[in-house]
């Protein structure tokens, strides 16, 4: 199996210490293109596609391997291990924060430190935990995308079915970043959605830095403070960014922000 | 033509408070982060909601939560990526709690710099639309089984007319057997009566093959040929011989011209013949004889069975050959239609042709292999 095939690894940028880009659930590494590049001159910048999403190679999609985040954590470990990546720089949005935070637990040595964007550790509200959804929103998401209720698959499907013989018209199709194949992505929000990583928070030694965005319906602002006061060696930047996105919607703060916890 | 439109009417036409508002789509514009400046009465119409309540809120808070977080994760990085998208479907969430589904279009209005400005939505009911799809999705499902279950019945059939056919052999051989040992040791009273027999019993053995072969080429096995160099009149002319002794009251005219030895399944050849012979003398008047031809040259091999009797009638020409076609007003003489639809496999089977000719003069089947080239 070709490890950077699979996941659609690129290596970009002039510099030695590595930056790890990983996207979140419902897109691909287009996610970072605003945020990405002005790394290039100082660092070797590393992105890639989770299996299912972007130019990812489909077949590789096995649903028990996948059924919970330790499957994806292995991927990136899979990744660095086959570009001999060290001392790496993790940059992991949404639920990828999270992958990132069961890699470390793994293999502590290959990380140097954990920049996390609109990151959550859970998504359901526990106790006094508010993790931004009842189980009964969950249980109601869960249901509609069993009952294939929602675009997941109508509207992604003609995007991931474009023109295969022809891929210079599908980049002209409506709708063409991002892509997901249907079945893989609610398999996926399954993953995400019922994830629980609280337990792993306290035990992350290195620095971390967690981005926390304004009106964030998948990640709200407990969360990352929830986060912060688990995580000894950590940073909050509470972002006037709006959304789950700050990445696209806001990327100059976000860079800013990365920029200043790295300096 | 001048325009007819009343100056009553002129002031709404160019207005965009009227055009946003009166109209039958939902219309919503939007912060570049999808805070909602602006929403129309349509909209908010359908949520149970005004104008005035929905300014503020994020657009993803007007969907059901799986919309919400598919607004968040997924369309909200492709707009800003893309600066449209279009045709998603999603489900609106009513203050009560009530879903309606709608198809949304959205598109970043980008500033002189180039960056995002506001952004616009379009939203339609897509009710009936969806009604339809799942409507169209249902009867697919249902065309689906059935098919799959006439399939089923299908099949038993044919499995129950290949085992039938099987099973009437044992019996009939036994007959025929038994018809043999009598016309050879009984006296030539009953020669009338066993000559019947005879007839029957090979018109039975006729049919029973029939309905074997018709079996095998619907179950996909099709006629399997066993070829070999044979002489062929000597084949022929046994067909004829136990023809003559079925119906030794007709007359069988003979011309063969095969001098070598033709590459073919003797046994489907014979087969083919003998049921255009059986044809031939059934439907040919019992006064005139039935002629057969064959001629074998350079590689050429032409079989014809000429009878005098009633035309071929014109509604049955053009599927003479395919299986149970029949006569309706003679039933009886014609079995179960089989017998052509099998020959025409036969021919098939040798990459040869089987073709009629048929008028008040005379009925001719014509069995004719080519060449290979």
């Amino acid at each position: 199996m070709d490890v950077l095939k699979r996941n659609n690894v690129v290596v970009k940028g002039k510099g030695t210490q590595v930056m790890l880009f990983a996207h979140g659930f419902g897109c691909d590494q287009n996610l970072w293109r605003y945020v990405a590049p002005p790394f290039e001159d100082n660092y070797k910048v590393v992105l890639f596609d989770h299996v299912g999403a972007g130019a990812s190679d489909l077949s590789a999609f096995e649903p028990h391997k996948y059924e919970n985040l330790e499957g994806y954590a292995n991927d990136i470990l899979e990744i660095a291990t086959a570009l001999r990546l060290e001392n790496i720089i993790f940059i992991g949005h949404s639920v990828s924060a999270l992958m990132g935070i069961i890699a470390y637990h793994k293999s502590p040595e290959l990380f140097k430190s954990l920049v996390l964007v609109a990151p959550s550790p859970s998504y359901i509200n526990d106790g006094g935990y508010v993790g931004g959804f009842t189980k009964a929103q969950i249980e109601e998401l869960l249901e509609s995308l069993d009952q294939n209720h929602l675009g997941w698959s109508t509207t992604m499907a003609p995007v991931i079915m474009g023109n295969a013989e022809r891929p210079e018209l599908s980049d002209e199709l409506a709708n063409s970043f991002c892509r997901t194949d249907p079945s893989i992505a609610k398999h996926f929000a399954r993953t995400t959605f019922l994830s629980d990583g609280r337990n792993l928070l306290s035990s992350v030694n290195i620095p971390s830095l967690i981005l926390q965005c304004a009106d964030d319906v998948i990640a709200p602002k407990e969360v990352g403070e929830y986060m912060h006061g688990q995580m000894k060696d950590s940073t909050l930047v509470m972002m006037k960014a709006t959304g789950h996105c700050p990445n696209l919607s806001a990327p100059k703060e976000t860079i800013d922000a990365i920029k200043l916890f790295l300096s | 033509m001048q325009p007819n439109i009343s100056k009553e009417s002129e002031q709404f036409i160019e207005s965009f408070e009227d055009f946003f508002e009166t109209t039958l789509c939902g219309y919503i514009i939007a912060d570049a982060r999808g805070s909602i400046l602006r929403a129309n009465a349509k909209i908010a119409g359908w949520i149970n909601s005004t104008p005035k309540e929905l300014k503020g809120k994020r657009i993803s808070d007007l969907f059901t939560i799986g919309g919400k977080i598919y607004y968040e994760t997924h369309l909200a990085p492709l707009l800003r990526m893309q600066g449209f998208f279009d045709e998603i479907v999603l489900d609106l969430k009513s203050e009560t709690g009530e879903k309606s589904r709608v198809i949304v279009n959205a598109m970043e209005r980008k500033d002189k710099d180039g960056q995002p400005a506001f952004i616009r939505y379009t939203i339609l009911k897509a009710r009936d639309r969806m009604q339809y799809e799942q409507n169209l999705q249902n009867d697919k499902k249902i065309a689906e089984s059935q098919l799959l279950k006439e399939q089923e019945i299908v099949l038993l059939r044919e499995q129950l007319i290949a085992v039938l056919g099987h099973d009437l052999r044992n019996p009939l051989s036994a007959i025929e057997m038994a018809v043999e040992l009598l016309s050879s040791s009984a006296g030539a009273s009953h020669e009338k009566l066993l000559g019947t027999l005879k007839r029957s019993s090979a018109r039975m053995v006729e049919l029973v093959n029939n309905i074997m072969d018709f079996a095998r080429t619907r179950m996909g096995e099709g006629i399997v040929l066993l070829r070999e160099n044979v002489m062929l009149e000597t084949v022929l002319q046994q067909i004829v011989a136990e023809m003559q002794l079925i119906y030794p009251a007709r007359e069988i005219r003979t011309e063969f011209h095969i001098t070598e030895p033709v590459f073919c399944d003797a046994h489907r050849i014979a087969q083919l013949f003998s049921n255009l012979v059986s044809n031939a003398i059934t439907h040919g008047y019992p006064e005139s004889p039935v002629k057969v031809h064959a001629f074998h040259l350079n590689g050429y091999l032409e079989l014809s069975v000429y009878n005098n009797g009633i035309p071929i009638p014109e509604d049955l020409r053009e599927m003479l050959f395919s299986p149970f076609t029949k006569e309706i007003n003679r039933p009886s003489q014609n079995g179960l239609g089989l017998g052509l639809y099998i020959c025409s496999e036969i021919a098939r089977a040798h990459q040869g042709t089987l073709s009629f000719t048929s008028d008040r003069q005379e009925t001719c089947f014509t069995f004719l292999i080519r060449p290979q080239s």
